[in-house]
């Protein structure tokens, strides 16, 4: 027996499925946050998590790397060439020491791995900015068409920023209430590429990076059920002429309630 | 064409434009890039170092009193290792979603086995948790949620394991948060251990991967009991105070004992002062140097 | 004239560190800085995962028989460099070089190189 809509519950059916057609073209076009006809919001206001404010490293991996100076030749982990190897085996603990250069551990890859505290702050609408406790260095991520100034290499490199935001969900589901209690949501990450960076250390006991590296990173939002909030970002150096393949960590930060603890410190190469 | 086939066909185009729920394919082979805690999780890490563990004082008396030689007891040949293995261990992850035979909708997401760790199966159907009395065993008990993109899983019901490869235990009152964030190619796992036995607070590690082409096992391959000369009846163990590591650390890396020791302080950048005195000149590396 | 030419095959055979993981800890396991020197008579070859055992029985100081249980590669690991589960059989006299176990009521050690002098066959390197 063959089935048929009849004609009423067709013509029932197709405004809903005009309708569902539109709704569905109009998410996809909709950007967070922003209003069909108006100017797209801002990065800051777009922003689907909430960086800003006081983090604290919390160093539960590669301890031996990070809290105390490693073994000079301790390589564990790093996809090392024989070039990086090479260079690194040349490290001396009292050139370090000597060195005006005490910085080379506190560039843009291996920056979050050094215990301390962050402060992110928006600069303006279009800027975020990191600073560091720990050898009191800053990162700036630029959203948007910024285009790097030229001019030579820098520790913290050039920091293009992007957001990354959950795909959108079944506008046959309606959205939830919005509830005023609620904790900020954590849906969306943070995309940062840098580049034009100079070359320093991967870890203190001279694991080489070069003026070609390059850094991707994301930064993750988690919420515990106990209230805790975790930063995470993943970090994935590239390099070709010290690594022989991308080298890739992952670092944690919890969020603290102010600033207690803050205190700023100068680069140390040995320490 | 007769209005019914227009509906019809109409109806059956926005059907397919119609998005997914907004949930992530976890599914594949995942490679673990072993690029931190190369050695930990790898050939294993150091007797007595606790370093960046928030454990107790119960969670250290029990892991001073741990002798290796133990998990080669016949009883412990095969030991299973808890879902905590996933973070603590060096192995690739396969992930599939397992789907309801009449709808499609995944009803859990699994992460295959290895060797002496179970898989995970993440349940993700709303079943409830089973009661607090119910027995554990060596999968332990997995609700799953979607947070966003991340999809969230809390394993409860784990029998007693490790949560470091020298001793350090993590009871079977322990609770597991594990995080599962794709990015593109990239998968990042945090895992979040509770333990209110042997742990002062949470302890946290994140894990990358990527995605591989290459076809993992889901599961394997298998431990076999055999004799690794740990004779029947005999519990190899150190008594209090007797633990003859406890200076190791130091010897190797010039790193004092109070932070081999363990405890939440050491996890945090304030303990670099409390330390910086008091470690030794590092010297060359000897051993599992890398590379 | 084949199987001489494999056994020729395995008595040069030396492979060194192929990576792969450990289910206990080597490094709180063994004295990875220190090396010593079994020689003695297989007494048992457990092909097996996670680790694969060679059993020895050799003489200790005082002349009494001892059995040294002497750690080795998973068999998946081993087998693809060729050893198997009939390379070594009860009886075969060897000369074992290994890390010795922190433990010394074990008597226990880490493979580093297996001799077998009967017909040259040899393999070195180690095996996580």
């Amino acid at each position: 027996m063959r089935h048929r809509i009849s004609k009423g519950t067709l013509t029932q059916l197709l405004p809903f499925m005009v309708g569902l057609l539109m709704v569905q073209t109009g998410l996809y076009a909709q950007g967070a946050g922003g209003r069909q006809g108006g100017p797209p919001p801002t990065p800051k206001a777009a922003a689907p998590i909430d960086l800003t404010g006081y983090w604290v490293s919390v160093v539960t991996e590669d301890w031996r790397y990070r809290m105390v100076m490693p073994l000079a030749g301790d390589y564990q982990g790093v996809p090392m060439t024989p070039a990086a190897r090479k260079v690194a085996d040349t490290w001396d603990l009292e050139k370090e020491k000597a060195s005006p250069d005490q910085c080379k551990s506190f560039g843009a890859p291996s920056l979050l791995r050094v215990p301390g505290r962050l402060h992110i702050t928006w600069q303006d609408d279009q800027t975020l900015r990191m600073d560091t406790d720990a050898g009191k260095q800053t990162r700036v991520f630029h959203f948007g068409n910024w285009q790097a100034p030229a001019g030579p290499a820098t520790l913290q490199g050039d920091s293009v920023a992007q957001w990354e935001l959950p795909r959108p969900g079944d506008p046959r589901q309606p959205p939830p209430p919005p509830d005023p209690n609620a904790p900020p949501p954590t849906h969306g990450s943070l995309k940062v590429t840098t580049t034009h960076l100079k070359g320093g250390y991967l870890r203190k006991n001279g694991v080489p990076y070069s003026d070609n590296a390059n850094l991707m990173e994301y930064y993750d939002l988690l919420r515990e059920h106990n209230g805790d909030l975790w930063m995470v970002v993943t970090t994935v150096t590239t390099d070709p002429m010290y690594l022989r393949e991308p080298f890739m960590v992952s670092t944690h930060f919890k969020k603290q309630p102010s600033d207690a603890g803050w205190n700023p410190t100068a680069c140390s190469a040995t320490w | 064409m007769t209005p019914n086939k227009l509906g019809l066909n109409l109806a059956m185009l926005l059907a397919v434009g119609l998005p997914a729920l907004a949930q992530v394919d976890l599914s594949g082979s995942w490679a673990s890039k072993n690029h931190e805690d190369a050695m930990e999780r790898g050939a294993g890490p150091n007797p007595v170092d606790w370093a960046g563990l928030p454990l107790n004082e119960f969670g250290r008396a029990k892991a001073l009193a741990f002798s290796q030689s133990t998990i080669s007891m016949p009883e412990r040949i095969c030991w299973f290792q808890t879902q905590w293995h996933i973070a603590a261990g060096p192995f690739n992850l396969k992930m599939w979603n397992e789907t309801d035979p009449l709808t499609g909708k995944t009803i859990a997401w699994v992460v295959g086995g290895w060797e002496t760790r179970a898989p995970m199966t993440i349940w993700m159907d709303g079943r409830p948790r089973p009661s607090k009395n119910a027995p554990h065993d060596q999968t332990g008990f997995t609700l799953g949620s979607w947070d966003g993109d991340v999809l969230t899983a809390v394993t409860t019901h784990m029998k007693t394991g490790y949560m470091r490869r020298n001793g350090a235990a993590m009871s079977d009152q322990a609770t597991m948060t594990t995080h599962f964030i794709r990015h593109g190619s990239m998968l990042t796992v945090a895992a979040v251990l509770e333990d209110p036995v042997y742990l002062t607070e949470p302890y946290i590690l994140t894990r990358s991967y990527t995605e591989s082409p290459t076809l993992l096992d889901s599961a394997g391959p298998p431990c076999i009991p055999g004799d690794e000369g740990v004779e029947e009846g005999r519990v190899p163990h150190y008594l209090p105070g007797k633990n003859p590591f406890l200076d190791e650390m130091n010897k190797v890396y010039g790193i004092p004992q109070e932070a081999a020791m363990g405890g939440s302080q050491t996890m945090y950048p304030e303990f670099r002062d409390k330390i910086k005195d008091k470690v030794a000149n590092p010297g060359k590396c000897k051993r599992n140097c890398g590379n | 004239m084949r199987s001489k030419l494999l056994v020729l095959l395995f008595a040069g055979v030396t492979v060194l560190g192929v990576r792969a993981y450990a289910h206990h800890s080597f490094a709180s396991t063994y004295l990875e800085d220190q090396k010593m020197t079994v020689e003695g008579n297989v007494v048992q070859f457990l092909y097996r995962n996670p680790h694969s055992f060679v059993h020895v029985e050799a003489k200790g100081k005082d002349g009494t028989e001892v059995r040294w249980a002497v750690e080795w590669g998973a068999g998946g690991q081993l087998g693809s460099q060729g050893i198997n589960r009939d390379t070594l059989k009860p009886g075969d006299h060897v000369v074992i070089i290994g890390m010795p176990g922190r433990n010394p009521d074990d008597h226990r050690l880490r493979m580093m190189n297996i001799t077998r002098p009967s017909d040259g066959w040899t393999w070195g390197g180690t095996v996580e």
